[in-house]
């Protein structure tokens, strides 16, 4: 459904370096990486509102600048920024937005304002972050998008707001026809929700994996750090240590348990132990 | 129909969901033809990946115990009469195994634990 | 396309401060103003206010970040570019009829200048605008907007001053009476124009395609 292929765009303090990923319908996407690592990037690359310098990117099988309007027709898009006209209402921001899309459907719509708590009256400065976020989101479900792309979507959203957009998204999935898209930094969002995890650390890809698959091939191991030497070290991506012990994740936790039994703890990790632990070393 | 999952313990999830309905088959409970939510409907419901419920099921297919059909959904399969006694004897054998392993690190004997399951088997 | 363009019409008329300040923008400059020339008034206000209506939708697009949305939508980018040309052309003949219409009134009430709207005016302010459109319509397209804003003003500045300002200026009634020989040749004025229009809109198609957005 998103096929991303070697993108590279240089910026001058910046470079987005063969970026590569695939999204198959029915699935939930997590793009995960610090900030500045080029998330919003890819998403603004994908959407065509910057240009790409190589590389090539199909969404529905079509490429995106080619077929750019048959695209967005089926994309429905939530970005971090307000991008609304303050002084509008709801419902006056709607009827500019409707009419470009071919399958609007205006029954969805005042469906979704009523489950989100939307007044169509209200002046868009009026509402709070999460409620443009919501509209956002009713917006992008109420001309029967194909893929939802989403970009920080719940930054700066209180975690009752945020699990009430992940039942949104579970149920939105529930069409196997259906992608999203979902790039965070926040991770727990993602531990739960996202089939695959793509994870951008400074303009390029460190994986593009199934969500499980990652974190069974990680470890966290904890242990004395009389344990480590010369060897150990380098099974490491990142390590921590202490004057009380040593943490780190490695790619090979079994290793440690064959060599060290009992001696260390090695755990599952989160997604943001992944993120940290491979960012900072 | 019940499954509980623990995000915390070091089994895999997909192992847990299948582990769990095995045991309700075996057990009788979920009977024979019974459907089983479908992997999306089960993802949404106990909030994971559905590429997790997905493996859960293949595992059960792969094993016998459920039958997947195209645009219909999961059921319990039929079970063979002989191959469910063997199931069932695995199950026992699986926690016999471990009072075994236990026994033998604690020092008591084979006949101390035949009397014990005597017992228990009379109550 | 048409959505696009009711889209900068609304967007004109969308707030009650927006309403209020077109309205009496017009009747105010007329206050304000002491020009020598006092036909170059009529000029002057068709102007100004076709321009403010061409450029109020491109800063609120900047400022509220809207831009992000439109090229996010379903939209040819070829299409937002024509729409921004179909409107200004709009635009003026808005600009023309309310000037007509304040100044008529202003007329009856013996406030006004007392000058007629005629062939002469209208063919001038058709001239400059067709001409400061062509410029600044790919400014406001390609650059980002404080840029375009600064430019748009140099350019308004600078055509304002020669053609409403310093009518008596030796070298500015030559630039002045050229145009008026050029504008008497009918069907070629109006070809020339409409070249110079497209010619640049299909620049600004361009670079419009063409364009990084932040």
């Amino acid at each position: 459904m998103l096929e991303v292929k070697n993108l590279t765009k240089d910026f001058k303090k910046f470079k987005l370096d063969n970026v590569s990923f695939k999204l198959e319908p029915g699935y939930i996407m997590g793009f995960i990486g610090p900030n500045g690592a080029g998330k919003s990037t890819t998403i603004k690359l994908i959407m065509n509102l910057l240009k790409k310098d190589s590389g090539e990117i199909k969404v529905f099988g079509m490429d995106h600048i080619k077929y750019e309007k048959e695209i967005k027709d089926r994309i429905g898009f939530v970005y971090d920024e307000s991008y609304f006209y303050e002084d509008l209402s709801i419902k006056q921001m709607k009827d500019i937005i409707a009419p470009f899309y071919t399958k609007w459907d205006d029954h969805k719509f005042n469906y979704y304002m009523k489950e989100f708590n939307l007044d169509p009256s209200q002046k868009i400065k009026k509402l709070s972050k999460g409620m443009k976020m919501k509209f956002s989101l009713a917006i992008g479900l109420s001309h029967n998008a194909d893929l939802i792309i989403m970009d920080e979507p719940t930054s700066g959203l209180d975690p009752v707001f945020r699990r009430e957009i992940l039942d949104i998204l579970y149920d939105i999935i529930q069409d196997e026809e259906k992608a999203i898209f979902f790039s965070t930094h926040i991770t727990t969002d993602l531990e739960k929700i996202a089939d695959y995890i793509t994870f951008i650390n400074d303009g390029k890809i460190v994986f593009s994996n199934p969500k499980d698959e990652v974190l069974e091939t990680y470890g966290i191991v904890k242990g004395t750090t009389s344990l480590l030497d010369r060897d150990t070290r380098k099974e490491f991506l990142g390590l921590r240590e202490t004057k009380v012990g040593f943490e780190g994740l490695t790619e090979n936790p079994d290793k440690f348990r064959r060599k060290y039994g009992n001696e260390v703890i090695i755990e599952k990790p989160s997604l943001e132990d992944i993120m940290v632990y491979s960012v900072r070393g | 129909m019940k499954i509980i999952i623990s995000n915390s313990s070091n089994e895999p999830i997909y192992e847990q969901i299948s582990r769990q309905i095995k045991g309700m088959i075996i057990k009788g409970e979920l009977a024979e033809g019974e459907a089983l939510p479908s992997i999306r409907g089960l993802a949404r419901d106990l909030q994971i990946s559905v590429i997790t419920t997905k493996r859960a099921y293949e595992e059960l297919e792969k094993e016998g115990f459920i039958e997947t059909m195209q645009g219909k959904g999961s059921f319990v399969a039929m079970q063979n009469k002989e191959l469910m006694k063997e199931k069932k004897l695995k199950l026992i054998e699986e926690k016999l195994a471990e009072v075994v392993r236990e026994s033998k690190v604690l020092g008591i004997k084979y006949e101390e634990v035949e009397e014990i399951l005597k017992i228990l088997f009379e109550e | 396309m048409i959505s696009l363009i009711k889209r900068d019409l609304k967007l004109n008329f969308a707030t009650k401060a927006s309403v209020i300040f077109l309205i009496i923008f017009l009747p105010f400059l007329m206050l304000i103003m002491e020009i020598n020339d006092i036909e170059r008034i009529y000029p002057f206000m068709i102007l100004s206010y076709g321009y403010i209506l061409t450029s109020m939708p491109f800063r609120y697009d900047a400022r509220e970040k809207a831009d992000l949305l439109i090229q996010s939508l379903p939209i040819k980018k070829r299409d937002v570019v024509i729409s921004k040309y179909i409107s200004a052309l709009i635009n003026y003949l808005i600009a023309l009829s309310y000037t007509w219409f304040v100044l008529s009134i202003l007329d009856l009430i013996k406030l006004g200048i007392g000058v007629n709207l005629n062939l002469t005016i209208i063919k001038e302010t058709v001239f400059v605008f067709i001409l400061v459109s062509s410029i600044s319509l790919p400014a406001y397209l390609r650059l980002p907007p404080k840029l375009a804003g600064v430019v748009n003003v140099i350019i308004f500045v600078i055509i304002l001053n020669i053609f409403v300002f310093m009518p008596g200026d030796k070298d500015i009634t030559n630039i002045i009476n050229i145009f008026g020989e050029f504008s008497n040749n009918g069907f070629f004025a109006i070809a020339i124009l409409g070249i110079i229009y497209l010619l640049s809109m299909g620049i600004s198609i361009f670079l419009y395609e063409t364009r990084d957005l932040y």
